[in-house]
């Protein structure tokens, strides 16, 4: 597939990404919203005083549960709805119904892609080339090459009507790329998807994320925890974090593990009542096997691990499993959530 | 040579337009709705035209033929049809995967309102110009009169007249009040007693009873006198 390379991708980014910035930084950033605002009906506020800032050449996760605004979000930046206040740009240029500048650098490609039943991929393909203003010699290249990256070169005589959702979404994606366009915007990619679906969604985006800026809006973390260096988080129409990634993890610093074991409980027991003996070490048992332990600030963490693994060695007992709370952004996802509930009310 | 270039730009520009109009006229002929219409409007222009064969003259029967195009059923199968696809809930998400491409909203309300308006009187005159030939060149029992080829251009123009004024409110309902159902009430609702209120500004000529009663003599009319 032909994929342009991003001339911001080399651009450093920031590890936190600044919400004041300046008219300098429109030249790094994909897309940038100011106090976007959006009120259906002068009822439901969708999306609430929004500062965003994606930066070029970034993949950009935004997260929020069911309902958080993050579709309304993307509909008002592809300026497929009006704001209510606030303004939208992408690569510094205004969205709006008819920015047609704007949206020929934005592929998109919505949740559970609704796609014409009565046509067949390579018409459906052909007609988005057209609508993207590719000749009729440089769209066939274009859309064959399309058609073998999302493996459906094997269903162009098949009609649209009868994909599976798989099918369906591998075909969005092709289309949200047909016009190399340097933004993409995918809403919910993994929806109804199977696992191995799934994972080559996920895959695709890490390959494309190398040259291209990427939004993905999501409410499943696992799903882009891997594949995205920047996330938003969204609340009940408001952005309630940005950051790195790396930042996000951070947030869940509780130098705690959680350790699977397998043996006689009471060689379990045993083992707990001796790594609670340790210094700056604090232990309780869930259930029979499962041992939680919390190093205190101040104490090397490998240093006191590993003598806590050698226990387990000595005393009869194998590890089936370790997990450190540090490996779940999941866990500051909903904490963010939470926090963002009980404070609800000084807001 | 500028004007070449000119005019291949023109062209480049207006191509995502034109596939709109492809996309959405393939659209409604794939639909069940104008494949029944099409089959119904033929058959009962047949059967107009068989029944009165030996008995109507030219331009009553032309006139017989063009009414349900005027009155009733087809305007209401017209307002139907232009009012349903753009603002079903299904089709906006359809229209989503249009309008977030580099189209503006006003250019692809443009390209579906033509395709519609194409459908629309691609029926009108599949279901009625061949008969009328059939019936103007045939040898016919019945007793004679005469309609001139100006005359049945004129009337099948004005009826379409009509029938684009019916798609262009079915598809200003639709695209404003979002609800087909709702538009179609409307419509029915305006266009039905249109008598009325054409009346009420001295225009009733041009209502769809007064304009169905003047087809015969519209039939008959001459361009020029030495015709």
């Amino acid at each position: 597939m032909n994929v342009s390379m991003n001339e911001a991708s080399e651009i450093s980014v920031p590890s936190q990404i600044p919400l004041d910035a300046g008219p300098e930084d429109a030249d790094r950033l994909a897309i940038r919203t100011k106090h976007l605002t959006k009120i259906y009906s002068q009822s439901n506020i969708a999306v609430n005083d929004m500062n965003l800032e994606v930066p070029k050449g970034s993949v950009f996760a935004l997260l929020g549960p069911n309902g958080a605004g993050k579709t309304t979000t993307l509909r008002l930046i592809l300026g497929l709805q009006r704001p209510s206040a606030g303004k939208a740009e992408v690569f510094g240029r205004k969205c709006g119904p008819n920015a047609v500048d704007v949206r020929s650098r934005i592929g998109y490609l919505p949740t559970n892609p609704k796609l014409p039943a009565h046509l067949k991929p390579i018409e459906y393909l052909d007609l988005l080339g057209r609508l993207c203003g590719l000749t009729s010699q440089a769209r066939k290249p274009v859309i064959a090459s399309l058609l073998r990256a999302v493996g459906l070169l094997g269903a162009t005589n098949q009609r649209i009507g009868t994909f599976s959702t798989g099918m369906c979404t591998r075909l969005g994606i092709a289309a949200s790329l047909v016009g190399d366009p340097p933004l993409l915007i995918w809403d919910e990619p993994t929806a109804g998807l199977d696992p191995s679906a799934r994972r080559f969604t996920l895959d695709f985006i890490r390959e494309l994320g190398k040259t291209k800026t990427i939004v993905v809006a999501t409410h499943i973390l696992s799903d882009i925890d891997q594949v995205s260096d920047y996330l938003g988080v969204m609340h009940e129409g408001r952005m309630i974090y940005t950051g790195s990634m790396a930042d996000m993890r951070k947030r869940l610093l509780y130098d705690e593990f959680r350790l699977d074991l397998d043996g006689e409980s009471e060689n379990i027991r045993n083992l707990s009542n001796k790594v609670a003996m340790k210094d700056g070490v604090e232990v309780r048992i869930e259930g029979d096997r499962i041992l939680h332990v919390r190093i205190a600030d101040g104490h090397n963490r490998s240093g006191v691990l590993a003598g806590i693994l050698s226990m387990i060695e000595g005393d009869n007992i194998s590890l089936a499993a370790i997990r450190s709370g540090q490996n779940t952004t999941e866990d500051a996802y909903l904490q963010l959530l939470q926090e963002d509930q009980a404070h609800g009310f000084d807001r | 040579m500028a004007s070449t270039v000119s005019n291949s730009n023109l062209a480049v520009r207006l191509d995502p337009y034109l596939a709109i109009c492809q996309y959405d006229l393939r659209g409604l002929w794939q639909s069940r709705l104008i494949r029944l219409w099409l089959a119904v409007a033929v058959v009962l222009t047949l059967l107009i035209m068989l029944s009165n064969w030996e008995q109507m003259p030219d331009a009553p029967l032309i006139a017989v033929i063009l009414i349900p195009y005027l009155v009733f059923p087809w305007p209401f199968v017209v307002i139907i049809l232009s009012v349903t696809p753009v603002s079903d809930a299904r089709t906006d998400t359809l229209a989503d995967g249009i309008l977030s491409r580099p189209v503006t909203r006003h250019g692809y309300l443009l390209a579906i309102w033509a395709a519609r308006l194409i459908a629309v009187l691609g029926v009108y005159l599949v279901g009625t110009v061949p008969a009328i030939a059939m019936l103007t060149l045939a040898q016919r029992p019945a007793p004679q009169d005469y309609v001139t080829l100006y005359g049945i251009i004129t009337s099948l123009f004005v009826v379409g007249l009509v029938l684009s004024l019916i798609v262009s409110l079915g598809f200003l309902a639709g695209t404003l009040l979002r609800k087909p159902l709702l538009a179609v009430v409307v419509l029915v609702f305006v266009w039905y007693p249109v008598n009325l209120v054409l009346s009420a500004f001295s225009l009733e000529e041009f209502s769809p009873i007064s304009l169905s009663r003047a087809i015969p003599i519209q039939l008959q009319m001459k361009l020029f006198r030495f015709e």
